[in-house]
């Protein structure tokens, strides 16, 4: 399978290339995708969290706002 | 961004960096006077995971870059824009919907954490190319998240003297799926 690809703009010589990422490169990538999947799945636990509190609490978000 | 004005006798055009000057001749970039304004450096369409611009002339004051429906194939992207590298401490301010958040950071600039709605704004690089004096950066950009519409305000400073040449557009784990970025020099 291959790989992502990454865009160089050469305004030098107006050169565009499209190439496949090195080792180092998709390492990156990888552990950065693993970092935005944990980061979406942390803010939907928030979030439900949230929205339990404020039934919990029988308040809208408006209302918690308000005391903040 | 230079300023023209009328002395009391003639037309004049006060540059970026303070330089008075006769104003040069429309459409060729004042070459018979003071050189100031925008020059379009470079056009591209974002591709691949990032984008990466090299080889910026280093023979303006600072640096204008627009971006236009930068748009990628996952949701919870949050993008960066790289500027050679240089680690610049920033002071964030953005709205998510009716949520603000306030940051302070240092590390690679961010420019947007967008679901799918695509991001607009501008970067601007001040003496991008000078040997001597700090770099500087002040952006606005407007996109979509999970809490609804989105705008950006940060500005970010570092004190590296490093002649920035190239910047880079990265979805940080995402693929883009179009999208243009312009490179503006400015006298």
């Amino acid at each position: 399978m291959s790989r992502p690809t990454i865009r160089i703009h050469n305004t030098k010589t107006n050169e565009i290339i499209d190439r496949e990422m090195t080792n180092v490169e998709f390492d990156i990538y990888e552990a950065r995708q693993a970092e935005v999947t944990a980061r979406v799945e942390a803010e939907a636990t928030k979030a439900t969290a949230k929205a339990a509190l404020l039934a919990q609490l029988g308040i809208t978000e408006e209302q918690a706002r308000l005391l903040s | 961004m230079p300023v023209k004005r009328y002395n009391g006798t003639a037309w004049e055009v006060i540059a970026g960096d303070g330089v008075v000057g006769a104003p040069g001749t429309p459409g060729t970039n004042g070459t018979n006077g003071i050189d100031a304004g925008m020059t379009l450096l470079s056009t591209t369409t974002l591709s691949g995971t990032s984008t990466a611009i090299t080889g910026i002339s280093q023979a303006y004051n600072h640096l204008f870059v627009t971006i236009e429906n930068a748009a990628h194939s996952t949701t919870g992207v949050y993008w960066n824009f790289d500027i050679d590298g240089l680690s610049f401490r920033t002071f964030q301010n953005s709205v998510h919907g009716t949520t603000k958040y306030e940051t302070q950071a240092s590390g690679t600039p961010s420019i947007a954490q967008d679901e799918a709605g695509g991001i607009y704004g501008y970067v601007w690089i001040y003496n991008y190319a000078s040997a001597s004096r700090i770099r500087h950066y002040a952006l606005n950009t407007r996109y979509t998240t999970s809490e609804g519409s989105a705008a950006r305000w940060a500005t970010g400073t570092t004190t590296s003297t490093t002649a920035i040449d190239a910047i880079t557009i990265d979805a940080n784990g995402s693929t883009m799926s179009g999208g243009t970025i312009r490179v503006y020099g400015v006298k």
